[in-house]
């Protein structure tokens, strides 16, 4: 009789957690005396909803379009350079190195580069994202498309299947729970990428918004396109799991 | 009757970087076609490797080999045989039915005939109708060794190669198993080469035993077991004929 009690615990108690915490913030931190403009309540926050729905908006859609962009990017470069170093070893050993340096700059490092390269558009924005994509996919992928055993390839020989069959039958599925490993990884990144991008160049997005209501003091409004971020993060996070149940369905 | 598989003199291993490595050489062996043979031996005597040669899975390193008179390429590009593995390898992505008709989807520009088989009544045929859109996860070790005979028996191929199919199965499955292959076998009239390290096994299961040894891969002894059984190649377990038998292929394995 346990099972359906800890069922119903499992979705109460991480809500009640959370609303302890809104409580405990609402009340303790006006009564702690720190100012609104430092930290705002969350019914402040909330307010910032209602009012500014518009300013909120006109953040998220360039965002959510740099982030999916970049998303694209990203993982589809990062899927295909994975195929040429799985089918060409050489070009593995010359390039690989190379790659592996390139993930070790920080992305604020190499944002500015790139800002400075392609301007102040949306394009540098989701090129950013798209490196930040890139890294886990494209190792994840080569790992993916190595993950066939042995007796998988002898199969595919003895059934005297062509390279492009032993990629497309064999390879390409073995690799589907390696990839969507790092395409929830990355739907979190890129957001993470538009908006680091938007920090640095950008009067549009939602990283312009964090930044420029950091200067002018108007908390309430950074709370609030901090939690529309994360939604837009979590969205993004949601929309993978969902494709993945759907490609993925033996397990 | 005709011949399923010549060797003369052959020699198989491996290519290593350093140089060939033989596993088993000088073998000379001439099997009839619709012959069941198993092969029983210890680790490293070259059992599997030589159903992978036979199957053009490895290049035979010296010597000559025929099967069903040609060369082993042909033979496998035409699918006239197919090879069993002792991991299922069913492809986790398809179901039952996915897996047995993966033949159909794969390698068919060399195949240049048409299947017929009807997967439907190949499933029936080895007790898997029920289970056709499983995925794999969710079927037993013997099913899943099931699956992996089924997609083996669709293009009907007259040799099949089985290496240890049913090395992992818990003995009680292992016996049902070796009952509806020789089941099969009487009903197809393929060929069946079939590795094992069960003497067991090895006596039940085989017309001939081809027993080797280790270092050096070497042929011991071919025990010929058609006599102890019926027409039908059929001798129950506790048979006294049986029971000799595997007093001699233990003799033979422990000697040095």
């Amino acid at each position: 009789m346990s099972k359906p009690f800890a069922r119903r615990w499992r979705l109460v108690l991480p809500l009640a957690g959370a609303a302890s915490i809104l409580l405990f913030w609402q009340f303790l931190i006006p009564a702690a005396g720190v100012p609104p403009y430092i930290v705002p309540t969350p019914a402040r926050v909330a307010a910032v909803f209602a009012h500014d729905w518009s300013l909120l908006w006109g953040g998220f859609v360039p965002t959510l379009l740099e982030s999916i962009a970049g998303f694209a990017l990203g993982n589809s470069v990062a899927v295909l350079l994975a195929v040429l170093f799985v089918y060409n070893r050489r070009f593995e050993a010359a390039y690989f190195p190379v790659v592996l340096f390139f993930n070790t700059i920080p992305v604020l490092a190499l944002a500015p580069v790139i800002i400075l390269i392609f301007g102040l558009g949306m394009l540098p924005k989701i090129i950013i994202a798209a490196v930040i994509c890139f890294f886990p996919t494209l190792v994840n992928m080569i790992r993916g498309l190595q993950a066939v055993s042995t007796s998988e390839l002898e199969l595919f020989r003895v059934l005297s299947a062509t390279r492009a069959e032993v990629f497309w039958r064999l390879r390409l599925p073995r690799a589907m729970p390696y990839l969507f490993a790092s395409l929830r990884i990355a739907s979190a990144t890129a957001v993470i990428g538009a908006v680091v991008g938007e920090w640095i160049g950008s009067d549009k997005g939602l990283g312009a918004l964090i930044i420029q209501s950091t200067f002018n003091y108007q908390s309430d409004r950074l709370y609030a396109a901090i939690v529309v971020s994360s939604s837009l993060a979590i969205a993004l996070f949601l929309i993978v799991v969902a494709v993945e149940s759907r490609v993925i369905r033996y397990r | 009757m005709a011949e399923a598989i010549r060797a003369r003199g052959l020699e198989i291993g491996y290519e290593l970087e350093t140089g060939p490595l033989s596993v088993l050489g000088s073998l000379d062996l001439t099997i009839a076609e619709g012959e069941f043979l198993t092969i029983l031996g210890p680790s490293g005597c070259g059992k599997s490797t030589l159903l992978r040669v036979i199957a053009d899975l490895l290049e035979p390193l010296g010597g000559a080999l025929q099967v069903l008179g040609e060369t082993p390429a042909a033979v496998r590009a035409r699918r006239d045989v197919a090879f069993v593995f002792q991991d299922s390898t069913l492809l986790p992505w398809r179901t039952v039915r996915g897996n047995v008709e993966l033949p159909l989807l794969v390698g068919r520009r060399s195949l240049g005939r048409q299947i017929t088989t009807s997967v439907d009544e190949l499933l029936a045929l080895v007790g898997l109708a029920e289970l056709a859109n499983r995925f794999p996860h969710q079927l037993s070790g013997g099913q899943r060794q099931r699956v992996a005979i089924a997609r083996a028996l669709l293009c009907n191929p007259r040799i099949l190669l089985m290496d240890e199919p049913f090395g992992a199965l818990d003995e009680m499955t292992r016996d049902r198993l070796n009952d509806e292959l020789l089941r099969l076998w009487r009903r197809t009239g393929a060929t069946i080469l079939f590795v094992t390290h069960s003497i067991m096994e090895a006596a039940y299961m085989g017309q001939r035993v081809l027993v080797l040894g280790a270092n050096p891969g070497r042929v011991k002894t071919i025990l010929d077991l058609r006599l102890s059984k019926d027409a039908t190649g059929h001798c129950p377990r506790e048979a006294p004929a049986l029971v000799e038998a595997m007093g001699r292929l233990r003799q033979e394995l422990a000697r040095e």
